[in-house]
C-alpha cells in the first residue's frame, strides 16, 4: 500500500474494533499572501510514474525492529512522495555546465587543450554560488589551458574572469569605456571586494 | 568546446548542478507533547511567518472500521490541532519548503537544495528555536536526514541503461537489477550500531522507471536515501539531553548523517557521475 502524500495513518487495531486515527488536513486556511492579479498562475506540472510501492503486508509481518525500519520509511515516504517538480534555476544550470566539464579529457577541443583543472572548476562554481540573487548571471567558458571562466557581455559591461585554480582570478572588465584588468586572490567563500562595483549592471 | 548534442545517451542530474530533488530533516521525540506544551511550540513557530507564510492546521479524526458502523466516529480526544505546517508555495501552488510541527516530531522539507551548508543552516534555524521545548518534556528518539536524488536519461529511450549511472557491484543494489532491461525497484535497509547510543537506520530505495510528463515521457533513476539515528532504543545506552544541549546534539547527528549519506551515495552511483555532480566536494 502506498500512503498518499499528506495522509498519515496510525494503526490502532484491537480485537473488538479497529480504529484508524487518520490525520486529515483541514481545508487550508492559508495565510500565504495572495498572488497579485497580474501574476500569471501556472498550473503545477502533473506527473505520473511507474514507481513501485512496497507491499504493506510484507512490512507488517516483521519484527518490531524491522517494523520500526519500515515505519520510518513509510513516514518519510509519505513526506517525500509529493512528486512536485520545480524548475532548475539559471544558477544551477550555470554550475551544472561547469561541473559537466569535469568529465572532459585532454584535447577536448580537438586542438590539444588541457584537461579541465578540478581546482579551477571548483573555484568557478564557488564564485557562481556567491553571486547575489539580484546579480546578472554570467556565461561559463572553458579555456584551452583547462581553466574555467565566467563572462558577461552586456551593452554597458564586458567582463571575463579566469579561475587559475590556485586561489587567484585573472580578470578583464570593461565598463563604459573604462578598462580594468589584473589578478586577485579568491578564497572561494567571499566575493573579492573589487568585483561588486565593477560588475554592477 | 564539445557540442553536448553529439554526446551519446547519458544520465544528467535533475537540476544540472546536482541531483537532489528533495531533502527532509526530521527530529522525533517520545512521548508526544501534551496540549499545553504543543500550544507553546506552535506559538514559537509563528516567528517563521516571513520565511514560510503559508499555514495549515491538521486535525485528527477517528475512523471506526470493523465491528459497528464504519465511518467517521468523531474528532480525536484533543481539541487542539494534531499538527501545523508552515510553508512557502510557488504561484502555481507547489510547496517549495515546509516546516511541519507535530506533537512528536519536527520536519522540514524543501525542494530548494543548493548546498548542504545553506540548506542545513535554514533548517537549523527552525529546529534551534523549537527543539528546547520538545526536549524539556520528552526524549529524542530519532534524528533523520532524507534525500531524493533523480537522474534523467538524455537520449534514445531504447538505449537507456541505468548501469551507465550505477556502480557495478554496489552493495546497496540488488545484483539482478544489472541484468534487467525493463523497469525495476531495489530496496535495502539495515540497522547499524554506530556507537553505544545510536542505532542507525540505513534505508535505500532505487527505482528505475518512466515518468509521464504532460509533454513527454522520460526515463529516470530515483534514489531515496533515508538515514535515521534512532536514540534511546532498547539495548542501547540512554541519551539524556538537556534543552540547552539539544541543538548541539541535533547538529552533530545531522552532520554525521550528511557525511555518511555522501559516502553511501558514492557507493551507489559510479565514479563518473560522482565526478559530474562534484559529490566529493
Amino acid at each position: 500500500m502506498t500512503i498518499p502524500s499528506r495522509l498519515s495513518v496510525f494503526g490502532t487495531a484491537s480485537a473488538a474494533q479497529a480504529c484508524l486515527a487518520i490525520t486529515l488536513l483541514s481545508t487550508p486556511p492559508t495565510i500565504s499572501p495572495l498572488a497579485s492579479s497580474s501574476e500569471q498562475q501556472i498550473p503545477p506540472v502533473k506527473k505520473t510514474s511507474t514507481r513501485l510501492p512496497l507491499i504493506k503486508s510484507e512490512r507488517e509481518s516483521t519484527s518490531s525492529s524491522v517494523a520500526a525500519l519500515t515505519d520510518w520509511f513509510t513516514t518519510v515516504n509519505a513526506v517525500l512522495m509529493d512528486e512536485s517538480d520545480r524548475p532548475t534555476t539559471a544558477r544551477e544550470k550555470l554550475i551544472g555546465e561547469i561541473r559537466s566539464w569535469a568529465l572532459f579529457k585532454e584535447n577536448w577541443d580537438g586542438e590539444g587543450a588541457s584537461a579541465p583543472l578540478a581546482s579551477s572548476l571548483r573555484e568557478a562554481v564557488a564564485f557562481a554560488g556567491i553571486l547575489g540573487e539580484s546579480d546578472l548571471l554570467p556565461e561559463a567558458m572553458l579555456f584551452a589551458a583547462g581553466h574555467a571562466g565566467l563572462f558577461w557581455d552586456e551593452e554597458k559591461l564586458y567582463a571575463d574572469l579566469e579561475f587559475l585554480g590556485d586561489g587567484r582570478i585573472a580578470y578583464f572588465i570593461e565598463r563604459q569605456g573604462d578598462k580594468h584588468k589584473g589578478v586577485l586572490k579568491f578564497d572561494s567563500k567571499k566575493m573579492p571586494t573589487v568585483f561588486p562595483a565593477l560588475l554592477a549592471t | 568546446m564539445p557540442n553536448d548534442s553529439t554526446r551519446k545517451g547519458h544520465f544528467e542530474p535533475v537540476h544540472d548542478a546536482h541531483a537532489i530533488e528533495h531533502v527532509v530533516f526530521v527530529l522525533q521525540i517520545d512521548p508526544p507533547l501534551d496540549d499545553a506544551r504543543f500550544s507553546e511550540v506552535r506559538k514559537q513557530a509563528e516567528q517563521f511567518k516571513e520565511d514560510l507564510p503559508g499555514r495549515m492546521d491538521m486535525q485528527a479524526l477517528r475512523l471506526a472500521i470493523g465491528v459497528g458502523v464504519p465511518g467517521i466516529a468523531g474528532p480525536a480526544a484533543s481539541a487542539s490541532p494534531f499538527g501545523t505546517t508552515f510553508n512557502r508555495t510557488r504561484p502555481d501552488g507547489v510547496v517549495e519548503s515546509e516546516l511541519r510541527i507535530d506533537r512528536n516530531a519536527i520536519t522540514f522539507r524543501t525542494l530548494l537544495y543548493t548546498r548542504w551548508e545553506t540548506v542545513w543552516n535554514q533548517a537549523h534555524k527552525y529546529f534551534c528555536a523549537l527543539i528546547p521545548k520538545y526536549v524539556a518534556q520528552s526524549r529524542i528518539t530519532g534524528i533523520s536526514l532524507n534525500y531524493v536524488d533523480k537522474f534523467i536519461w538524455i537520449g534514445d529511450q531504447s538505449e537507456c541503461k541505468p548501469t551507465q549511472l550505477l556502480r557495478t557491484g554496489s552493495k546497496y543494489l540488488s545484483p539482478h537489477v544489472f541484468e534487467l532491461s525493463d523497469f525495476w525497484h531495489s530496496h535495502t535497509g539495515a540497522f547499524l550500531r554506530t556507537d553505544p547510543q545510536t542505532k542507525r537506520l540505513l534505508n535505500i530505495n532505487v527505482d528505475y522507471l518512466e515518468e509521464n510528463l504532460p509533454d513527454k515521457n522520460q526515463r529516470v533513476v530515483v534514489i531515496t536515501t533515508v538515514l535515521t539515528d534512532m536514540l534511546n532504543q532498547p539495548d542501547y545506552s540512554v541519551l539524556e539531553v538537556t534543552p540547552e544541549a539539544a541543538t548541539e546534539v541535533l547538529s552533530a547527528h545531522m552532520q554525521e548523517l550528511h557525511a555518511f549519506g555522501k559516502m553511501t551515495f558514492a557507493n551507489i552511483i559510479n565514479d563518473e557521475m560522482s565526478k559530474r555532480i562534484a559529490l566529493s566536494e
